[in-house]
C-alpha cells in the first residue's frame, strides 16, 4: 500500500546542508499498524510528514496507493491527502476557534459532504471516542486526554485509508496514553492503516511491527507478536 | 463550509479583540472618507438633475474673443439674441430667460430683501421644475403672477399653499401667487432662487431691457443680460448648434471693434458648475477630492493588510490543520476573503454612522449639497454594497495568499513564515508615511501661499480700507472727509477692484490690444501707499483728484511694455499712442499726456498674470467715462472704527440715503476670493490629521503584534544584559526605518505637485526645503511617539516572564 524506496530528505539553507532522511526503504500494507521509533532529531518526523504528503521527498520513490508521488505538486498532494489521510499529533493541534464538534467537522468540510451528513459523522465520531458529552466545549477548555481525544475523532470521521499518528500519547498521562492507544488499535482492527511515531516501547508494542530510525537511516524492523 | 468560515471569522475576531478594533477603525474611517468624496463629487456633476429634461437643456452664455487675450465667458448672454434663436434654429425647441434681481417684498408684517428672477412667460416649460400647489402651466401669463418655493410660502404666509395671496414688490407692486413649487435642491442646483416673477410686467426689468435700444446691438459693445436657456428637440445635434453660433452672432453684431469676436457657448445645465471657464477650479477640486478619498481608503486598507499578515503566525496552526484536512489553497483563499469581508462589512456600517455625522458638517465647509439617503437610492446602495465587495477583496487578497501558501508542515513546526511578509509590510508602512507626508508639505504649501497672497503679493497697503458703493457726486462723499477717523476719501469704478472691463485699443503702429480700463481719482493711489514708479501723482492737473475739468492718464507698467515705451521715465508727458479707443477716437481738447506711471498692482490678481491698464479720470469728457463710477474708498485712522462706522452710517441715511449702506472692508473682500485657498488650507490639514491618525493606527497595531512575537528575544536578550534602552532602540528602529524610506517616496512626488500648483499663480511663493525636512521630522516624530509607549513596556518586562512563555 504504501512503498518508499532509497527516500531521503535534504534541508538546504545558505550554510548547512541537513540530511533528515537518507536511504531509507520500507513497505507498509494495507491494514497494518507500525510503529516508528527512534532518538530525537532521527527524522521520524520528517518521514511521517512525507508518508502523509505533507512534504516532498528530495530523492527516491514513493508509491503511495500505487501512485508515484514523490514529485507531485502541493495541489495534487491536497487532493490525495484529503481521501486518504487522517492525522494526529503530539500537541493534538486543534483549533482554537472552534468547539469539539466544529473542529471534528473541519476533516469533513473539504471532502463534498453534505451538512446533514456530515452532523450525523460527527456524531458518531464523537461517541466513538467518549467525548460526545463535551461536543461544544473550546479546546481551552478540556484537559490533554480529551484533547487528544477530539484530534483522534477529527482523524477518524473521514473514514481515511491511513492515520498517521505523530506521538500520540507523548503529552499524555498514563491512563489517557492507554485509552489512545485503545482507539488506534481499534481503528488498525477496522481495517485502517496505522503508522504511529513513539518513543514508548510499551505503546510501540502495540503495533505489528516496529521500524527503528537513526541518524535518517532505518536500521532494524522487527515483526512483534500478534 | 460557509458557517465554518463564519464562525471561525467571528470568534477569530472577538479573541483578538484590539487587533480587530484596529483594523475596523481605519477601514471605517477610510470607508467614511471615500463615501464622503463620493457624494460631493456625486452631487456636484448632477446639479440641476430635478429638471426633467436636464440632457436637451443648454445655458447659452456669452463669449468674448478680444485679439490678445484668452475668451471671456460669462453665464449670462445679451436678452434680444433669444428670440433671435427660436427664429434662426430648428433644432430648438424653446427658448426662455431669466433676469435676476433684488428687490423686497412684504406680505404683512413680514419684509424681506431677496433675490428673483424675472421669467418670461414659459419659463416653467423649458425648466420643468417639481410643483407642489397650483399649476405652472400659465403661472406667469398674467403679469403681476409670481411663482414661490414651500419654504418662501411658509416664511411670507405661515403656509405651502398660498395660492391666489399678494405680495407687496417694492412697496408698489402687488403680485400674486399663482402657483407654489418643490424647494429647490440646496447647494444641487445652479438657479439661486426660489421666486420667479412674470417678466412680461411693465416693471420688470427683462420688459424694459427689450424696449431699450442701448441692448439692442448698434454700437460696439456688447450688453449682457439675464440668463438664456434654451431646449433641444430630441435627437437634435448640439454639436451642430455650437458650431454655427460665431456667425450666428456676427450677424447681430455688426459692428464690434475690430479685432474682437463673440459667440455664444452652449453648456448642458448639469454641466454649468464644472464649466472650467466659468468655474476654473471645480474640476481640480473634485479630483483632488477623489484623490484624497481613495488615499484614505487605501491608508485603511494598508493597516488591514498589515495587520492581517503580521498576525498570521496565529492563524498558521488553523491554516495547516486545514490543509491537512484536504483543503485546497482555493478553498482557504475564499476563507481569508469572507474574513475580511467580516471585517469591511462591520466597518461599512461604523462608516455610515460616521458618514451620517460628518456630511452636514462637510457640506457646510464645501458649500456643497450632497445627499446621503441610501434607504431610498437604490443606485447609491448598489454602489456602496459593490465598494464593501471590491474593498474586502483587494484588502483580503494579500493577506488571503499570504495564509493560504503557508506550508503545513513548516507550519506544524511553528516555523517563521518568511522574511518576504516582513518586507511587504514595511513597504506599506513606508507608504503610509508617504501619503501622511505628502498631506503635511501640501499643508504647509498651501499655508505659505495663502499667507503670501493675501498680503505680499498685493503691493499695496489694504488695511483699514473701508469701500462703500455710492454714487461719488455725492453729498455722502463730499461730507466723509470731514468725520474724525477718515484719512482720506477717493472714488474708482469697480474695475479698480475687479479688472472686469477692458477695451480693444488700436495703435498707431496699427497693432489691437486689450487693456484694462480703471476710472480712478489720482489721490487714490496715496491712500493705498503706492509710489509712481515715473511722474508725479500729484501733477495731474487737478492734483486733489476731484472729478471736474481734469485729464490726463496713469499707466500701469504691464502698459508701459505694451505701448512699446522704452521705460516708465520714457512714457511721462507722452500723448497715448491710440487711434481708436474701441469707443471712439480720443476727444480733443483733453489732456491726454500720461501724467504718471504707477507699478503694477492688482487687489485679486495673484492667480492672474499682470494684465496692462490705463487709468483715467471719470469725467464726462473722457470716452469711458461716462457714468458715476460707484464706488467710494476710506482710509481709515485705524482708531475708534466702531464709532467711525456708526458715523458713517449716520451721515449715509442724513445726506438722503435710505436703507444700510453696501460697505465691506477691503480685506475681508480679498479674504473672500481667498476663501478657496483658506478652504484648500483647512482641507489639506484635515487630510493630514486623518492620515496621522491612521497611520498611527496601523504602528500601533503592528508594534504590539512585533512585540508579542520578539517576546522570547526580548527574554533572551535582557538575560543576556540588555538594557530597557537597548530594547526599545531595537524595536522602535524598525518602524523608523520605513518612515525615513518613506520621504524619499513622498518628496518628490510631493514636490513636483505642489510646484505645478504654485505655477497657477501669477505670484507665488518658492518651495523651501526646510518644508519638506519639516514634514519628514513630523511623521518621524509621530511614529516614535506612537511606538516608544508599547516598546518602552515590553523592555521593561522581566526576562523570567518572556522565557516562560516560551
Amino acid at each position: 500500500m504504501l512503498k518508499l524506496e532509497k527516500l531521503s530528505k535534504i534541508y538546504r539553507t545558505s550554510e548547512v546542508e541537513t540530511h533528515a532522511l537518507d536511504d531509507v526503504s520500507f513497505e507498509v500494507e494495507a491494514g497494518e499498524f507500525l510503529a516508528i521509533m527512534g532518538p530525537s532529531g532521527c527524522g521520524k518526523s520528517t518521514l511521517l510528514n512525507i508518508l502523509g504528503l505533507l512534504d516532498n521527498p528530495t530523492g527516491g520513490s514513493y508509491m503511495f496507493f500505487g501512485k508515484e508521488v514523490a514529485r507531485a505538486s502541493e495541489e495534487h498532494l491536497t487532493i490525495l491527502r484529503r481521501g486518504a489521510v487522517g492525522f494526529i499529533f503530539q500537541s493534538f493541534n486543534l483549533i482554537d476557534d472552534l468547539n469539539v464538534a466544529e473542529n471534528v467537522e473541519v476533516a469533513l468540510i473539504y471532502r463534498g459532504v453534505p451538512g446533514g451528513e456530515r452532523k450525523r459523522r460527527v456524531s458518531e465520531a464523537l461517541e466513538r471516542v467518549g467525548i460526545a458529552h463535551r461536543s461544544r466545549h473550546l479546546p481551552q477548555q478540556l484537559s490533554g486526554g480529551q484533547q487528544q481525544r477530539v484530534a483522534i475523532a477529527r482523524a477518524l470521521v473521514s473514514n481515511p485509508k491511513l492515520i498517521l499518528a505523530d506521538e500520540p500519547t507523548g503529552n499524555l498521562d498514563t491512563a489517557n496514553g492507554e485509552a489512545v492507544m485503545e482507539l488506534l488499535t481499534g481503528a488498525s482492527r477496522s481495517g485502517t492503516t496505522v503508522v504511529m511515531v513513539t518513543h514508548s516501547l510499551v505503546h510501540a508494542a502495540r503495533a505489528q511491527r516496529t521500524v527503528k530510525l537513526l541518524d535518517g537511516h532505518v536500521v532494524s524492523e522487527t515483526l512483534l507478536a500478534a | 463550509m460557509f458557517r465554518s468560515y463564519l464562525v471561525s471569522a467571528l470568534r477569530n475576531l472577538v479573541r483578538n479583540r484590539f487587533y480587530s478594533g484596529i483594523s475596523i477603525a481605519a477601514l471605517a474611517v477610510g470607508l467614511s472618507a471615500a463615501l464622503l468624496a463620493a457624494l460631493v463629487i456625486r452631487n456636484q456633476v448632477s446639479y440641476d438633475h430635478f429638471i426633467r429634461d436636464y440632457p436637451r437643456t443648454y445655458l447659452a452664455g456669452a463669449v468674448l474673443l478680444p485679439s490678445d487675450r484668452s475668451p471671456l465667458y460669462d453665464a449670462m448672454a445679451p436678452s434680444f439674441v433669444a428670440a433671435h434663436l427660436k427664429l434662426k434654429f430648428n433644432e430648438i425647441e424653446a427658448v426662455t430667460r431669466l433676469l435676476d434681481q433684488d428687490v423686497r417684498l412684504r406680505h404683512g408684517l413680514i419684509e424681506s430683501k431677496e433675490n428673483i428672477y424675472w421669467a418670461d412667460r414659459n419659463a416653467f416649460d423649458v425648466l420643468t421644475v417639481p410643483v407642489f400647489a397650483g399649476t405652472l402651466k400659465g403661472a406667469l401669463e398674467r403679469p403681476d403672477g409670481i411663482v414661490l418655493t414651500r419654504s418662501i410660502a411658509r416664511k411670507y404666509f405661515g403656509r405651502d399653499d398660498p395660492i391666489g395671496e399678494s405680495l407687496l414688490l417694492d412697496g408698489a407692486h402687488a403680485m400674486t401667487v399663482t402657483a407654489v413649487i418643490e424647494d429647490l435642491p440646496v447647494n444641487s442646483t445652479e438657479l439661486e432662487s426660489g421666486l420667479f416673477a412674470s417678466g412680461i410686467a411693465s416693471f420688470s426689468p427683462l420688459t424694459q431691457e427689450d424696449n431699450d435700444p442701448r441692448f439692442i446691438p448698434k454700437g460696439p459693445g456688447v450688453s449682457l443680460g439675464g440668463r438664456t436657456y434654451i431646449r433641444l428637440l430630441p435627437n437634435a445635434s448640439v454639436d451642430r448648434l455650437q458650431q454655427a453660433m460665431p456667425a450666428f452672432v456676427r450677424n447681430l453684431y455688426p459692428a464690434l471693434p475690430p479685432g474682437v469676436s463673440a459667440s455664444l457657448q452652449l453648456i448642458r445645465i448639469d454641466q454649468v458648475s464644472l464649466f472650467p471657464p466659468l468655474n476654473p477650479s471645480v474640476r481640480g477640486r473634485l479630483a483632488v477630492m477623489a484623490i484624497v478619498g481613495v488615499l484614505i481608503l487605501a491608508i485603511g486598507c494598508v493597516v488591514f493588510v498589515n495587520l492581517s499578515t503580521a498576525r498570521s503566525m496565529s492563524r498558521a496552526l488553523e491554516v495547516s490543520i486545514r490543509k491537512v484536512s484536504g483543503a485546497s489553497r482555493g478553498a482557504l483563499v475564499l476563507q481569508f476573503i469572507g474574513e475580511s469581508l467580516v471585517y469591511v462589512l462591520l466597518a461599512a456600517v461604523v462608516a455610515v454612522a460616521l458618514t451620517e455625522l460628518l456630511i452636514p458638517h462637510v457640506n457646510a465647509f464645501l458649500n456643497s449639497g450632497a445627499v446621503f439617503e441610501y434607504w431610498r437610492d437604490p443606485t447609491l446602495l448598489a454602489c456602496m454594497v459593490l465598494g464593501v465587495v471590491t474593498v474586502a477583496i483587494v484588502a483580503g487578497a494579500y493577506p488571503a495568499f499570504v495564509l493560504s501558501a503557508m506550508r503545513p508542515a513548516n507550519a506544524l513546526k511553528k516555523s517563521l513564515f518568511g522574511s518576504g511578509g516582513v518586507l511587504a509590510r514595511q513597504c506599506l508602512v513606508a507608504l503610509q508615511f508617504a501619503v501622511l507626508i505628502g498631506f503635511l508639505v501640501s499643508a504647509a504649501v498651501v499655508y505659505q501661499q495663502r499667507t503670501y497672497a493675501t498680503r505680499d503679493a498685493l503691493r499695496v497697503n489694504t488695511d483699514q480700507m473701508l469701500i462703500v458703493r455710492s454714487p461719488c457726486n455725492s453729498a455722502f462723499k463730499s461730507q466723509l472727509s470731514s468725520l474724525a477717523g477718515v484719512l482720506g476719501v477717493f472714488c474708482s469704478t469697480e474695475s479698480f477692484l475687479d479688472r472686469e472691463t477692458f477695451s480693444n485699443l488700436r495703435l498707431r503702429d496699427g497693432r489691437i490690444v486689450a487693456m484694462d480700463m480703471v476710472g480712478a481719482e489720482f489721490g487714490i493711489f496715496d491712500l493705498y501707499g503706492l509710489r509712481p514708479l515715473a511722474g508725479r501723482l500729484g501733477s495731474s492737473p487737478n492734483s486733489n483728484g476731484s472729478l471736474a475739468g481734469a485729464g490726463g492718464y496713469i499707466l500701469n507698467e504691464s502698459a508701459v511694455r505694451q505701448f512699446g515705451f522704452r521705460s516708465a521715465a520714457a512714457a511721462i508727458g507722452q500723448s497715448l499712442p491710440i487711434v481708436d479707443t474701441g469707443e471712439g477716437s480720443l476727444p480733443s481738447g483733453v489732456v491726454n499726456e500720461i501724467v504718471a506711471v504707477v507699478p503694477d498692482f492688482a487687489i485679486h490678481a495673484v492667480e492672474q498674470n499682470d494684465k496692462p491698464a490705463i487709468y483715467y479720470l471719470p469725467t464726462s469728457n473722457n470716452p469711458w467715462g461716462t457714468r458715476d463710477p460707484g464706488l467710494v474708498h476710506i482710509k481709515l485712522t485705524g482708531r475708534d472704527i466702531p464709532e467711525t462706522l456708526s458715523a458713517i452710517d449716520r451721515l449715509w441715511l442724513a445726506t438722503g440715503n435710505s436703507g444700510a449702506s453696501d460697505r465691506f472692508f477691503l480685506n475681508h473682500y480679498i479674504q473672500t476670493f481667498y476663501l478657496t485657498i483658506l478652504r484648500e488650507v483647512q482641507a489639506c490639514t484635515v487630510f493630514a490629521v486623518v492620515a496621522a491618525l491612521l497611520a498611527c493606527l496601523g504602528l500601533i497595531g503592528l508594534s504590539a503584534s512585533a512585540t508579542e512575537r520578539r517576546t522570547k528575544e526580548i527574554g533572551i536578550r535582557k538575560a543576556m544584559g540588555a538594557g530597557t534602552g537597548d530594547i526599545v532602540r531595537l524595536l522602535v528602529w524598525q518602524f523608523c526605518k520605513p518612515v525615513l524610506w518613506a520621504n524619499v517616496m513622498a518628496w518628490p512626488i510631493a514636490g513636483s505637485l505642489m510646484n505645478r500648483w504654485l505655477h497657477g499663480f501669477a505670484y507665488h511663493v518658492e518651495l523651501a526645503p526646510w518644508t519638506f525636512t519639516a514634514a519628514g521630522a513630523s511623521a518621524l516624530v509621530i511614529a516614535l511617539l506612537t511606538v516608544s509607549g508599547q516598546a518602552f513596556l515590553a523592555a521593561r518586562a522581566r526576562p523570567v516572564a518572556a522565557l516562560r512563555y516560551e
